[in-house]
């Protein structure tokens, strides 16, 4: 089985663009529901989440505001932004085309 | 010791040789957020406390890579519209300044009024700028290692100002108006205590031996002094009062820097 590192290459963005796409979100929240959605094989730091988000915010697909505090600190809320949206499209209809060539290649049968 | 207090105590460690700044100031406070928030979920669970501390560093992961970004970038300083413009604001007060002076010397032939009232004004002006700007970084980034140093400062220059004023304006005697310097331990203290309650809200027990002591000696001092008329020998009570103060207060810090460093050990 490959690594988690190995499954989210090359998708991190993507995934957590999805994420935001349903609403803002913050880091341990983003890391949690890719954690939770990877069935037990994925595994993901905050500190991959966060370098993530710098790259996003550097290029416009994502903003920041500080939200609500929970138990003394404040949490860094992440929003996506109209690029960012048409960005996942892109991405989105990309791995549609990948993941159909990838399963044909893969899985056989097409004869 | 409280879960939040041994996260920042955590992400010190992490920042030790981060200089302050917004960028290293909000990513602390993000993965504060974070590690607070993953504690509040592991709580909730019912899990202890040491089990939950060890658990959220460990979900952290290797932040090394964002926090090495934010160490001293000379360069960069240079490069800051900011300070580019605080350099530029403080190279044109100073050519003001000289201009003043210059204006001064030619049309009224004050050079030495010129020399005496606007160097020094202007020393002093930057000054109060200065610790202004630290003041407000401070408060903005909730860092006072320098708080009570600038208040101190403050104290001990107005003090001292009140010194000569007492005595060269209002004609009381320097041997009365020596007093003044008296007071200025009192607002070190003063200083202290108000920086403490605000903005630290810790250490309360250390600051208020120091309050008593320093308030019975300068009290001691003030009622034998003006009962004896022995002004001169008995404001070595004030400075007794002063030296136990601090040497409290150094045995106190070094044992609390060696049950940290203990603990740090401990976590690793």
């Amino acid at each position: 089985m490959a690594g988690s590192g190995d499954i989210l290459r090359g998708h991190t963005e993507t995934i957590i663009l999805r994420i935001l796409g349903e609403g803002d979100s913050y880091g341990y929240e983003i890391a949690k529901d890719i954690i939770d959605g990877g069935e037990g094989v994925i595994d993901v730091k905050d500190a991959t989440i966060y370098t993530a988000f710098r790259r996003m915010e550097e290029e416009g697909l994502l903003t920041t505001y500080w939200g609500d505090g929970v138990g003394g600190a404040r949490r860094r809320y992440y929003k996506i932004t109209e690029k960012g949206k048409q960005v996942y499209a892109a991405k989105l209809e990309e791995w549609k085309l990948v993941s159909r060539i990838l399963t044909k290649l893969i899985v056989g049968g097409n004869r | 010791m409280t879960l939040l207090e041994r996260f920042k105590a955590y992400l010190s460690s992490q920042f030790k040789l981060v200089p302050p700044g917004r960028e290293a100031a909000e990513l602390r406070e993000e993965m504060l957020g974070n590690l607070m928030s993953h504690a509040m979920e592991l709580k909730a669970e019912g899990i202890p406390d040491d089990e939950v501390y060890t658990r959220c560093i460990e979900a952290l992961g290797d932040y090394t890579e964002a926090i090495n970004a934010l160490r001293g970038k000379p360069l960069q300083v240079l490069r800051d519209p900011k300070f580019q413009r605080s350099v530029l604001l403080l190279v044109t007060f100073c050519m003001m300044c000289v201009v003043a002076y210059i204006l001064m010397g030619l049309l009224g032939e004050l050079w030495a009024v010129g020399a005496y009232t606007i160097f020094p004004g202007m020393a002093i002006a930057m000054y109060v700028f200065a610790t202004a700007a630290v003041l407000k970084r401070n408060i903005r980034f909730k860092r006072h290692y320098t708080t009570d140093l600038i208040l101190i400062t403050y104290g001990g220059i107005l003090l001292t100002a009140l010194f000569f004023v007492l005595w060269l304006a209002c004609g009381v005697s320097p041997a009365v108006a020596w007093v003044s310097f008296v007071y200025i331990p009192v607002w070190a203290l003063l200083s202290v205590i108000f920086t403490t309650l605000f903005f630290r809200k810790r250490k309360v027990w250390l600051i208020i031996w120091m309050a008593l002591v320093m308030m019975l000696s300068v009290a001691v001092f003030l009622t034998a002094s003006a009962a004896t008329g022995m002004w001169h020998p008995l404001w070595i009570i004030v400075v007794v009062g002063a030296l136990a103060c601090g040497f409290v207060s150094v045995f106190a810090l070094n044992a609390k820097i060696d049950r940290r460093s203990q603990e740090e050990d401990f976590e690793k």
